[in-house]
């Protein structure tokens, strides 16, 4: 038996970044209200950010429902909660900082086509992942790529600029999220490797 | 039995491998509910059951049934003294792995 893993299902499932499938909603939220609801003109018009907002909420319901009724529930140790929100703060701080850095070198607005904000927050997550302690290849892998690819001259000079940098950035969290769930449901399918059923109730 | 066997003896409410294995997982959380436990250990229902009703005999957790948003839950938490025990029975499996590792070579005089 190891004491190890057995720990871990406890530290780290009541997060939702471990809960992988909560990114599609936050995902969802960031494409409709942070996305299409910065840009000037959205395709389809304003109601379009508001039929998002619904949508990511019922995603968020169904999530949340799907978790408690396969996994059931778990409130983590103090020690763990006060990770995971330090982990969010320092997480924001290196966004904020690496953005406020790199228009500092790049110019207000970036002189550039790059794209400072998908950089920024790719930053920001790969830091969140590290202090959270549950940094893994696909995260880095995936966030690496969206750092390099804010940082091409892509992303043209409109006014969208950071707005549409929520997009990939959207889709970024969902892909993370679906790699996450899956490592969650590969831990759980471990632990009926321990056949403790057989063993003796009366012992 | 020497004072130092006595020290390490294994309790065998504790060391039961799926009461070994609730009470670990419970030690990583505050707490932790019936559907968690069942899915983190693979017992079924009955099984999970009459092990936590053990360890709650024991003092080592606390059950807590409750509605949440309408249907029962029980909630499983460790008491102080189960916590304390969990810890040092884990204590005492490492020190009896160390015991029963093979002594480290010095010096080439086990070469």
């Amino acid at each position: 038996m190891d004491r190890r893993q057995l720990e871990s299902a406890g530290e780290s499932f009541p997060h939702t970044h471990v809960q992988g499938l909560y990114a599609v909603p936050f995902g969802v939220l960031l494409w409709f209200f942070v996305a299409l609801g910065n840009v000037a003109e959205p395709p389809g018009g304003r109601w379009i950010v508001r039929a998002g907002i619904v949508l990511a909420a019922l995603l968020l319901w169904l999530v949340t429902f799907y978790y408690r009724r396969s996994f059931g529930r778990v409130t983590p140790t103090r020690d763990r909660q006060i990770r995971y929100v330090v982990a969010a703060v320092v997480a924001f701080a290196v966004f904020a900082g690496v953005d406020q850095i790199l228009r500092a070198f790049l110019g207000r607005p970036p002189e550039p086509a790059v794209s400072t904000t998908l950089s920024a927050w790719a930053a920001g997550m790969i830091v969140f992942y590290l202090v959270a302690g549950s940094l893994r290849a696909h995260h880095l892998i995936i966030w690496s790529a969206m750092f390099v690819a804010g940082l091409l001259p892509i992303w043209g000079h409109g006014i969208d600029r950071d707005a549409l940098a929520y997009f990939p950035i959207g889709t970024a969290m969902i892909v993370t999220g679906l790699f996450d769930h899956r490592d969650l449901l590969r831990t759980f399918r471990a632990y009926h490797d321990l056949h403790l059923e057989t063993t003796d109730v009366r012992g | 039995m020497s004072e130092a066997s006595g020290e390490l003896a294994l309790d065998r409410l504790i060391h039961e491998p799926a009461r070994l294995a609730l009470l670990t997982v419970l030690s990583s959380v505050q707490s932790a509910d019936f559907v968690f436990l069942a899915r983190t250990t693979g017992l079924t229902k009955g099984n999970l059951s009459s092990h936590l009703t053990k360890l709650e005999d024991a003092g080592l957790v606390d059950i807590e049934k409750r509605f949440v948003m309408k249907k029962p839950n029980t909630n499983v938490a460790l008491t102080p003294k189960g916590r304390q025990q969990i810890a040092a029975h884990w204590d005492r499996l490492d020190r009896l792995k160390s015991l029963a590792e093979p002594p480290v070579p010095r010096d080439g005089l086990l070469t």
